[in-house]
C-alpha cells in the first residue's frame, strides 16, 4: 500500500473528524470541505474612505462597499460630480474569496471628524483646508506631531472618534461575512500601522481589541506586537492576530533589520517573538515588488519585475530622499538575513511566507487587471472632479497582486490558519494556482499522478514549512513545484505559463548567495506587440517538476520557494499610452502628461507571475 | 505710467500668471499667489493650532522659502520689464500691460495651464480654478 493510498484511507476514516486548525467562532460548517486543501484567492490590503490618504485622493468607497465588490458588486469611483455621481464604474471579472479591509489606523479620529458635519471641529480651520486643499492637509496632518486643537484636553475628541471607523470596519466585515454553510466569502478584520515600516494587523475572528494601536502612540512594531499581545492574544477570550509588513522595498531597509528599537542586536527571544507574529511579508502589491533587486545584488534576469527606482518611499514626496533600493529591501536578501541570523543567534527571525495583495486606496479590493487600470491612488496621483488627461497612476506603481492560500474550507479560522502556517502564495494578480512539496522520499513521478497533493502531504511537507533535518538524513531535499495557468473567463482567458523556476537562498560565511533554476518550460517564448498588445503562442495549461538540490550541504541552512511566470502580455501603461493614442515614433502625438509612456526605463511588456511560499532547511542541532 | 509703476504691474501681472514650480509634499506648477495663500493657510494654521513639530516647522520654512526665493526672482524678471518699457511714451504704457493682462488672462481662464493637485477639483486647473 503506497503512501499515497494510506492517507486517503486515513482521509476517508476521519472524514468526520474535527479538522486541524481550531474552531473559535459559531457559524454553520462549510458545506465544501477539502481535507487536502484548495486555493482560495483573497486581498489583504485594501483602504477606503477612512484612510486620510484615500479620502484627500476623492474616495468615497465605505468598507461596506469594499467588500461588496470585492463579492462581484459594480462600485463607483472618482471623479465625482456636484451631485456626487461616479466619473467611472468597475467591477470584478470573478469575485475575491476573501478581503480584509486595512484603513490606516492613523488619524482615524481627526478623519472623521473632518468628515461629520455635526462635529464641532469640522468647522477647524484644519478640517477646512482637509475639504479644500485635500492634498496640502494629507501633508500637514500627518507631518503633525502634537494633537490638533480640536481633539480637545486630553485628544478625548479625537480618542472617541478613533472608535466610530473601527467599529464600523467590523461592522461590515460582520455584514459581509459569509457564515452560511455556502462559506462563499469571508471577511477579516484588519488595519495598517503605518509607523517607519509598514504593516497590516490581521484577526483571526470577530474578537479584536476596543481601538486599533497606530504608530502614533507605538512607533515600533516590538511596541504594536506588546500591545497586540496584551489586548488580544493574552487577554481572555479567542482574540489572535499576525502582522504583516509590507513595501519592504521601499523601506529603506527598515523591513530586515536585525535591531530593536533601543538599536541592540537581535537574540534568540527576539527572533521568536518575530516570527510569533510576523510569519508572512507582503512582496507584491500596487507600489511594486518586493521579491528581488534589479540591481547589483542579483544576476536574476527576472528581478526587474515591477520594481520601483527609489529605495524609499519618502522620495515620492522628497525628492533629496531619493536613492537606489537596497538589497536589503527586498524578500529575498530578507531570507538570506535570517538564514545568516540562524547561524549566529540559532533562530531564524524571517522565516517569512509570501502573500500579494493590491494596497488599493480606491476601496476596490482585487481590482488586479492591467487593462483599464484606474490607478490606486496610495502614494499615487489625486483625482478631483474630472478625470486628468494623463497616466491615473505614476508609471512605477501597477494593478498590486493577490493573497493564495491553502485552506480546507472558506472561513475565517481555516484562512487564518493557513495564513499562520504560511501555506500561501502570492501572485502579481492572475490566479495562477501552483503547489509546492518539499522531502527527501517524493517519488520522482509525482508529477504524472493524480495524487500530487496526497503524496505531497504524506511524504513531504508543503510551502510554508521546515524540512525536518533528520529525516531528510544526509539526502538531498527534493521540491516538487505544479502549477496551473489561470483559466480566466469566458471572454478574457489566463495567460499561458512559461516557466516554473525553483529559488534557492543560502549562506556561505557571511555571504547570502542565490541559484534560480528553471525546472520546466515551454518550447517557445511567445512574442507580444506592445502596438496591438496581441500576444503569440498561448504557453502551457500546466507545468511541474520535481527538482532534487544538487548542491545541498548538509551543514548549510538555506530556502527554496517556487516561482511560476507566465508568457509576457502588455503592462497597463503600455494599454493606457496605446488608448491615449502615444506614439513614442510620432512625437506629436505624446501630449503634456503622457511623457512618461516613452520612458525607457519602463518594460513595455511584464510577465505576471506567482511566488510560493518558502521552506526552509536547517543542520540539526 | 512710469517707469516704476509699470515694472509693479508687470510683477503683479507675473504673480498672478505665470506659472511657476514649487513644492509643499507635492509639486504644482501654478502662479506664486497661490502659493503665497498657502503660505498664508500655513501661518495662520500655526497660530491657531500651536507649534506642530520639527516637520512642521519645516513645512512653514519650505513656504517662506520658496514664496521668497520664486518672488525675487519674478521682482527681476518685472524690473527688466519696466526697464524695456522705459522706452516707450507714458501713455502707450498702461494700455500695452492692461493689454497683455487681458489677453494673458483670457488664455489662462479658457484653457488649464496650471497643474494644482493640492485641489479637492482638478488636478489641471484655469486660472477661475487656481482662485477657487
Amino acid at each position: 500500500m503506497t503512501s499515497a493510498t494510506l492517507l486517503l484511507v486515513a482521509l476517508a476514516v476521519t472524514a468526520n473528524a474535527p479538522p486541524p486548525f481550531a474552531r473559535t467562532e459559531s457559524r454553520e460548517p462549510c458545506a465544501d470541505y477539502t481535507p487536502l486543501r484548495r486555493p482560495l484567492f483573497g486581498d489583504l490590503h485594501v483602504h477606503t474612505r477612512y484612510s486620510l490618504d484615500a479620502s484627500t485622493q476623492g474616495t468615497r468607497t465605505t468598507p461596506a462597499q469594499a467588500y461588496a465588490f470585492a463579492r462581484g458588486e459594480a462600485l463607483g469611483i472618482q471623479p465625482w460630480d456636484d451631485s456626487g455621481t461616479a466619473g467611472r464604474q468597475v467591477q470584478l471579472r470573478r469575485p475575491l474569496d476573501f478581503a480584509a479591509v486595512t484603513d490606516h489606523a492613523e488619524l482615524f479620529g481627526e478623519t472623521t471628524i473632518c468628515n461629520d458635519r455635526e462635529h464641532p471641529g469640522h468647522s477647524s480651520l484644519m478640517c477646512r483646508i482637509y475639504r479644500g486643499w485635500p492634498r496640502l492637509s494629507f501633508f500637514l496632518m500627518n507631518a503633525r506631531r502634537t494633537p490638533f486643537s480640536f481633539c480637545g484636553p486630553e485628544q478625548a475628541a479625537c480618542i472617541a472618534a478613533d472608535a466610530l471607523p473601527w467599529n464600523d470596519m467590523q461592522a461590515a466585515a460582520e455584514a459581509a461575512y459569509d457564515r452560511s454553510a455556502a462559506c462563499r466569502f469571508t471577511t477579516l478584520i484588519g488595519y495598517e500601522w503605518t509607523g517607519y515600516a509598514h504593516r497590516n494587523v490581521i484577526f483571526r475572528n470577530a474578537t479584536v481589541p476596543p481601538i486599533a494601536p497606530s504608530s502614533a502612540e507605538l512607533p515600533h512594531e516590538t511596541l504594536l506586537w506588546s500591545e497586540l499581545e496584551r489586548s488580544c492574544r493574552n487577554a481572555p477570550g479567542a482574540c489572535d492576530f499576525i502582522v504583516i509588513p509590507h513595501n519592504s522595498n521601499v523601506s529603506n531597509a527598515a523591513t530586515f533589520q536585525t535591531v530593536g528599537p533601543d538599536g541592540t542586536a537581535f537574540d534568540g527571544a527576539d527572533a521568536r517573538r518575530r516570527m510569533a507574529n510576523e510569519p508572512l511579508v507582503e512582496i507584491m502589491q500596487h507600489k511594486g515588488s518586493s521579491e528581488c533587486d534589479r540591481g547589483s545584488a542579483s544576476e536574476d534576469e527576472l528581478c526587474g519585475f515591477e520594481n520601483v527606482p527609489y529605495g524609499d518611499l519618502r522620495a515620492r514626496f522628497v525628492p533629496w530622499l531619493d536613492a537606489p533600493p537596497a538589497a536589503t529591501n527586498f524578500a529575498r536578501t530578507g531570507l538570506g538575513v535570517g538564514l545568516r541570523e540562524q547561524l549566529s543567534i540559532g533562530v531564524n527571525p524571517f522565516e517569512v511566507g509570501f502573500i500579494g495583495s493590491t494596497d488599493t486606496h480606491l476601496g476596490t479590493p482585487g481590482l488586479v487587471y492591467e487593462e483599464d487600470y484606474p490607478g490606486h491612488g496610495g502614494a499615487g496621483l489625486p483625482i478631483g472632479s474630472t478625470l486628468p488627461d494623463r497616466l491615473l497612476d505614476p508609471i512605477e506603481f501597477n494593478p498590486g497582486g493577490l493573497a493564495a492560500v491553502w485552506a480546507e474550507e472558506n472561513s475565517r479560522d481555516a484562512i487564518f490558519a493557513a495564513l499562520r502556517r504560511r501555506e500561501t502564495y502570492a501572485t502579481s494578480g492572475p490566479r495562477i494556482v501552483v503547489r509546492l512539496f518539499a522531502g527527501a522520499d517524493l517519488p520522482d513521478d509525482l508529477c504524472e499522478r493524480a495524487d500530487f497533493a496526497a503524496v505531497g502531504y504524506a511524504d513531504g511537507v508543503p510551502m510554508g514549512s521546515r524540512l525536518d533535518a533528520a529525516v531528510l538524513g544526509d539526502r538531498a531535499p527534493k521540491l516538487a513545484l505544479r502549477a496551473l495557468k489561470d483559466p480566466g473567463t469566458g471572454d478574457r482567458p489566463g495567460t499561458g505559463l512559461q516557466r516554473l523556476q525553483i529559488v534557492k537562498v543560502w549562506v556561505e560565511g557571511e555571504q547570502i548567495r542565490e541559484r534560480v533554476v528553471d525546472v520546466a518550460s515551454t518550447p517557445q517564448t511567445a512574442a507580444v506587440d506592445p502596438a496591438t498588445c496581441r500576444t503569440g503562442d498561448d504557453g502551457a495549461a500546466q507545468l511541474c517538476a520535481v527538482w532534487t538540490d544538487p548542491e545541498h550541504r548538509a551543514d548549510v541552512p538555506s530556502a527554496y520557494y517556487g516561482r511560476v511566470v507566465e508568457q509576457p502580455t502588455c503592462r497597463w501603461s503600455t494599454r493606457a499610452c496605446g488608448a491615449a493614442g502615444v506614439d513614442c515614433a510620432a512625437p506629436a502625438t505624446i501630449r503634456s502628461g503622457w511623457e512618461d509612456c516613452c520612458d525607457p526605463t519602463f518594460p513595455k511588456t511584464i510577465q505576471e507571475r506567482a511566488w510560493t511560499s518558502p521552506v526552509w532547511y536547517s543542520p540539526e542541532k | 505710467m512710469s517707469t516704476r509703476s509699470a515694472k509693479w504691474a508687470i510683477w503683479l501681472l507675473l504673480c498672478c500668471l505665470l506659472p511657476v514650480p514649487y513644492m509643499l509634499g507635492g509639486v504644482e506648477v501654478a502662479p506664486i499667489v497661490r502659493l503665497l495663500f498657502f503660505t498664508g493657510i500655513i501661518v495662520v494654521l500655526n497660530l491657531s493650532e500651536g507649534p506642530g513639530g520639527i516637520y512642521w516647522w519645516a513645512f512653514l520654512g519650505l513656504a517662506f522659502v520658496q514664496t521668497a526665493v520664486i518672488g525675487s526672482a519674478l521682482y527681476g524678471i518685472a524690473s527688466l520689464g519696466g526697464r524695456m518699457l522705459g522706452g516707450l511714451p507714458e501713455a502707450r504704457r498702461a494700455p500695452l500691460i492692461v493689454g497683455i493682462a487681458l489677453a494673458a488672462g483670457s488664455l489662462c481662464i479658457a484653457f488649464a495651464p496650471y497643474s494644482t493637485p493640492m485641489s479637492s477639483t482638478s488636478v489641471q486647473s484655469g486660472l477661475l480654478g487656481v482662485f477657487r
